[in-house]
């Protein structure tokens, strides 16, 4: 398979402070990959050492399979062939909309009319035609956002840098702004690195996530996979939003604040158990809790709930009053991280 | 008093002092003089007897301003981009020679060596006046992005960033340069002195002197800078419009931009910044010290024109407080405006700057010299505060407006809310927010007025300071006294701004 | 009233800082205050408008000022105007005069003022002893303390034998480029030039401005430069008025002097001249002035002083190095005349030395 980026142990120091460690990830061609993690866990580092914005302190980077950095070699930004969307967009405030990309056609000595026609095929690509003359400030959000996107996409870029593009549009926007990226990328057939912090926002549209948290990655695959499966404690609340609880393995069994369960893997003492919202519901039967707070989402109401001295979120199609007593169902096994001890 | 009232009191003050003498030359030289019956501004234009002094100082204007925005922007982008070694200490110094009168430089390098002609003319006002472009370029420069830099060189290297920054620093090198250009055609001093010896370089303001100085042609003269008024206003009208632009940061947070590393150029940048720096002040400064030898002379110096220093000080103050009282409240109406009112503001404020300062000085001889109560402002220090007032009003408006434009509306409203009169908001409130720019506009107003030789020499009341004292003793030959006089000038000029930036706890704002 | 209550307690919770502004406030008034009253203060007793060195006139002035109680204000002209900016400047204000007294230290431009009507008759009784050639018909100005046109010559380059005589020498082809002479467009250069017009003719005097350029003759804007060069060596020797000569020679500089024309055309002598105002606001203070300044004292000062005036008195003493004016050949000029065509004067010598 040919790759996009490869990562082989890749270390990254900011003022003697390691960001990134030991980070090894494979994006194949034409990929829509997401790394998320929370803020601080150097995802946006990891972005800015493929861009070649920072050096590699240990491990290599490989675009198109080429080393393009290492501990001693580093290619610059603008030989690596990427584009880049910065989180506050970074657009250029002297220069009008069509001389955004047009400066940057002239740095690649198109010649005028060739220039001209891009220009505004770039715009169209993004849905901003008959807008070359309007200045910065006049843009929407959703505007500016697009033309960040077709001024990452200008350079004719194999690979597309996203940091945070949807941090500075509002909700609404967000939703369809995030769809229209992938069917851009469908269309280009480019890989694509989107950093985000935001869950909802990584599932949505990425073929494959990657989760980063303190410098290092922590697992990669599908969206489903990684929720299903979550590889660590901080992937299952991070990315699957489960909610983890105490618990007491014994020979054949695990007791919880939420009932008694099955210990496929034997594990021994104290452990940690987690719960999806939506693998639990309210029933007839099971533990006893209190709802102390709900909040609409899509498809039902999710519940915070008080059972058994623990905080657990139930997901229920049809809403309970705060306070009133609950039993709480449980609809399939629990996750627990093989042999993780609390 | 009512919001209304302030506003009428400083429109008609703004009106009266500041747009009056531009409008007034407009008229002298469209409809002619009455008083000296010469013929209008068409006639001695078309009839221009000295076009080659014409081009010869707008060739010095320019050269100076293209030579001085270079110098001034390389070492604005030294000082703010780069790891320059004391960088911090660089970007202070370089606002020394703006203490040291561009004569008085000249003075002192025409005392080391011999130096004459359109080189030498060109040279000190380059070396001058680049300060006004450094401190412009910087602050654009320190306004830079980071994220928009690093998009530019993602997506064309270096060379893409380098123009970002260019473009960035454009509006603030061309406002440099335009105020350069209006500084440095206006000056007859210079180029008089300079060439004094060997070929002289005469410039145009040499035919408005004559032309007033002989026949009284008033219209003559002012006629005669139409040409470079119009030229200054031009430049002075892109300046203003490209500032909008690169002013603006796009939503979001900024980031601040590193220096980047000057790696084998170190030893040349160093070089260049240390030559600049020396040979447009720390070397003339320390040949004036040189040449004053014992403190004595310097003592005896100061006794002999203690009235003209106790003056120029006077005058330079009351011009610089008078300006700040008018921008404060035309300012604040300026910044609250809309464009087109702000625009039409800043245009009637920058005309008498525009002007020739000679021209200027004639046409308000010819309002207050009218004998009666006039005569109060006319034969008394009134005139030269008045004329230092309309030409340099520009600058205070400017940087107050600026810093008044950057306070949230909101905090006025909820002054309002909690009671607070238009005047305890105007005179009270404001100023406490926005006392780093009001503070920078005093000071530069002040050292402006300081520096000023060209609108006092025809003004009697103007004799008595120390620049006019300075330009007639250099021509007895009294080295000792002029070196004591430039040197004790320049120190004056230095101590309010010393003592302001020392006091002033939230610093000193000069931006535009 | 509580919201007025409520109001007040909310500005004095931010006072310290209010204060500091009404405080800088009051200092910003204060002197606003000081810098009227000092305008107020300093209401003149005599106004001078003279376009002597302010270096001689000031310490002048200063004792006048000390034996009278009468306070003068002086306004000097700016060197570069050399005398035309204070004519200017009494001609705009001829409708409503400030100035009580023109000291002029030359002669041409106060007899242009007189022409004009700007001056009163004063027949000053110190100048009783002042011979006729020095003083108005009309008494409506008075001449003192005269410079005299000269040659400085460097010692070390010129041998005596070839010492200039007069200005003819200047076009000697033997000292091309090594001669100089200010530019005829202001002062003593100007009126010299514009006696020249009448005393050798229109024509005469452009061939001789032809030759001078022509033969190289150094240019520079003041007498002063001239007698710089001369004594810095870059010139063999130049014209230039005496006091600026005396300059030279006071220094210990090798230069020696030569009084142009004896026996011939002659030198030409400017006095300073003084006058009274018409109309002006302090007659009685400025008659008292001029005759301070026509007193033989002054001149005698003015003859000792750096600038080393010739007095125009036999009765007045003066050093051995300034020459006493009945040694002196006198260029004889027709003076009403030279002020009446200066003009017309300096605009022909701008088309040779204005470009």
């Amino acid at each position: 398979m040919k790759y996009a980026v490869e990562c082989k142990q890749l270390s990254v120091a900011l003022g003697g402070r390691e960001i990134v460690r030991g980070a090894n990830l494979n994006i194949p061609e034409g990929e829509y990959h997401v790394l998320i993690g929370p803020s601080g866990s150097g995802k946006t580092t990891f972005l800015r050492a493929i861009a070649g914005l920072e050096r590699a302190t240990g491990g290599e980077i490989l675009l198109g399979g080429n080393v393009v950095s290492s501990a001693n070699a580093h290619a610059a930004p603008e030989a690596r062939r990427i584009g880049m969307v910065f989180q506050d967009l970074a657009l250029w405030p002297q220069w009008r909309v069509a001389r955004q990309l047009e400066e940057i056609l002239i740095i690649q000595k198109m010649p005028k009319p060739a220039r001209a026609r891009r220009v505004s095929e770039l715009l169209s690509l993004v849905k901003l035609d008959g807008m070359e003359k309007r200045a910065i400030y006049e843009l929407s959000g959703g505007e500016a956002q697009r033309l960040a996107i077709a001024r990452a996409l200008a350079g004719d870029p194999r690979l597309l840098l996203l940091d945070e593009p949807l941090g500075s549009v509002d909700e609404s926007l967000r939703a369809s702004l995030a769809r229209e990226l992938r069917e851009l990328q469908r269309k280009l057939q480019i890989a694509v690195v989107h950093v985000t912090h935001d869950q909802a926002e990584g599932t949505a549209v990425a073929d494959r996530i990657t989760v980063m948290c303190a410098g290092e990655l922590q697992q990669t695959g599908g969206a489903a996979e990684i929720i299903a499966n979550p590889a660590t404690r901080f992937v299952a609340e991070f990315v699957g939003k489960y909610v983890i609880l105490r618990g007491d393995a014994r020979d054949g069994a695990i007791e919880s604040p939420l009932g008694i369960f099955n210990n496929p893997h034997g594990l021994h003492g104290a452990v940690e158990i987690g719960f999806r919202p939506d693998q639990l519901t309210f029933g007839e039967t099971g533990a006893d809790g209190i709802v102390k707070s709900r909040v609409y989402r899509p498809g039902g109401w999710l519940h915070e709930v008080e059972a058994g001295g623990a905080t657990v979120f139930v997901h229920a199609r049809d809403a309970r009053s705060i306070g009133a007593k609950v039993m709480i169902e449980i609809l399939s096994d629990p996750w627990h991280p093989g042999g993780v001890r609390a | 008093m009512t919001r209304r009232a302030i506003y009428i009191i400083a429109f008609i003050l703004f009106a009266a002092l500041v747009v009056w003498p531009g409008i007034e030359v407009l008229n002298i030289c469209i409809f002619g003089d009455s008083a000296s019956a010469s013929q209008p501004a068409a006639g001695v234009l078309a009839g221009l007897r000295q076009w080659t002094l014409l081009i010869n100082t707008l060739c010095l204007g320019a050269s100076v301003a293209a030579g001085a925005t270079a110098v001034g922007a390389a070492m604005a982008w030294c000082a703010t981009r780069t790891d320059l070694p004391m960088r911090g200490f660089v970007s202070i110094a370089w606002l020394g020679p703006l203490f040291l009168p561009a004569l008085m430089l000249g003075i002192a390098w025409t005392g080391m060596v011999q130096i004459h002609g359109f080189a030498a003319i060109a040279g000190i006002f380059i070396f001058n006046y680049y300060p006004i472009a450094a401190v412009f370029t910087a602050s654009s420069l320190a306004r830079a992005d980071r994220h928009a830099l690093e998009a530019a060189e993602i997506a064309g290297g270096r060379r893409l960033a380098r123009k970002l920054l260019f473009r960035q620093a454009l509006p603030s090198m061309l406002a440099a340069a335009c105020g350069i250009f209006i500084f440095t055609i206006a000056d007859f001093s210079v180029p008089d002195y300079i060439s004094s010896i060997g070929p002289k370089y005469n410039v145009y303001s040499d035919e408005v002197f004559s032309r007033w100085q002989r026949a009284g042609d008033a219209s003559g003269a002012v006629a005669t800078s139409l040409p470079p008024l119009a030229l200054g206003l031009a430049a002075f009208a892109a300046a203003s419009r490209l500032r909008g632009r690169s002013n603006c940061i796009i939503r979001g947070r900024f980031h601040p931009a590193p220096p980047r590393a000057l790696g084998p150029w170190k030893i040349p940048a160093v070089f260049f910044v240390w030559f600049v720096l020396a040979v447009s002040f720390m070397i003339p400064v320390g040949f004036f010290i040189y040449t004053i030898g014992s403190p004595g002379v310097a003592l005896d110096a100061l006794r002999e024109a203690r009235r003209d220093i106790l003056n120029t000080m006077i005058y330079s103050a009351g011009a610089a407080v008078a300006a700040l009282a008018i921008a404060l409240v035309i300012g604040h109406a300026a910044a609250r405006a809309g464009r087109k009112t702000r625009a039409a503001i800043e245009a009637a404020a920058a005309l008498p700057f525009a002007l020739p300062a000679i021209a200027l000085a004639i046409v308000m001889i010819r309002m207050w010299n009218r004998g009666g109560a006039a005569d109060y402002v006319y034969a008394s220090v009134g005139i030269v505060i008045f004329i230092m007032l309309a030409r340099f009003y520009i600058f205070s408006h400017a940087v107050v407006s600026a810093g008044l434009g950057a306070v949230d509306p909101d905090l006025e409203s909820a002054a309002a809310l909690a009671g607070m009169g238009p005047a305890r908001r105007m005179f009270l409130l404001l100023p406490r927010i926005a006392a780093p720019s009001l503070l920078g506009a005093f000071l530069l107003v002040f050292v402006l007025s300081m520096r000023e030789l060209d609108a006092i020499v025809l003004i009697p009341s103007g004799n008595s300071s120390t620049m006019f004292r300075v330009y007639n003793a250099i021509h007895f030959n009294r080295k000792e006294f002029v070196a004591a006089l430039c040197a004790v000038h320049v120190f004056l000029t230095f101590v309010p701004v010393a003592i302001c930036s020392l006091f002033a706890r939230r610093g000193i704002e000069v931006s535009l | 009233m509580p919201r007025r209550t409520r109001v007040r307690r909310g500005t004095q919770l931010e006072d310290s800082s209010t204060n500091m502004f009404l405080r800088c406030q009051i200092v910003i008034y204060f002197f606003i205050a000081c810098a009227l009253a000092a305008a107020g203060c300093s209401k003149p007793g005599v106004v001078i408008y003279t376009s002597a060195d302010q270096t001689f006139a000031e310490p002048l002035l200063a004792e006048f000022e000390q034996k009278t109680g009468v306070v003068v204000q002086a306004v000097y002209d700016i060197e570069a105007a050399k005398t035309v900016g204070l004519v200017r400047t009494l001609l705009e204000e001829r409708s409503h005069p400030r100035c009580d007294v023109f000291w002029n230290n030359e002669l041409i431009h106060t007899m242009r003022l007189a022409s004009a009507g700007l001056l009163a008759p004063y027949a000053s009784p110190a100048a009783a002893d002042i011979p006729a050639a020095f003083k108005d018909p009309k008494s409506e100005w008075t001449a003192f303390a005269a410079r005299a046109r000269v040659f400085i010559i460097n010692k070390d380059l010129v041998k005596p034998e070839d010492y200039p005589k007069n200005l003819g020498d200047l076009l000697i082809a033997k000292w091309r480029g090594k001669i100089g002479v200010a530019r005829p467009l202001s002062g003593t250069t100007l009126s010299h030039f514009a006696i020249l017009y009448e005393v050798l003719g229109v024509d005469r005097t452009r061939d001789f401005i032809k030759q001078l350029i022509a033969n190289d003759a150094n240019l520079p804007s003041g007498n002063a430069y001239v007698a710089e060069l001369v004594a810095g060596g870059q010139l063999a020797f130049g014209l230039t008025d005496t006091d600026d000569y005396e300059t030279q020679r006071a220094a210990g500089k090798h230069v020696d002097v030569v009084y142009p024309g004896a026996g011939g055309d002659g030198t030409v002598v400017l006095p300073n001249s003084v006058a009274l105002i018409k109309d002006c606001p302090h007659p009685e203070n400025g008659k008292k002035l001029i005759d301070f300044l026509l007193g033989r004292d002054v001149e005698r000062r003015l003859a000792f002083s750096d600038s080393a005036n010739i007095p125009v008195r036999d009765a007045v003493e003066s050093p051995p190095h300034v020459k006493r004016i009945g040694n002196i050949t006198i260029m004889s000029a027709p003076m009403p005349k030279v002020a009446e065509n200066l003009d017309a004067r300096l605009d022909d010598l701008k088309s040779f030395f204005l470009k």
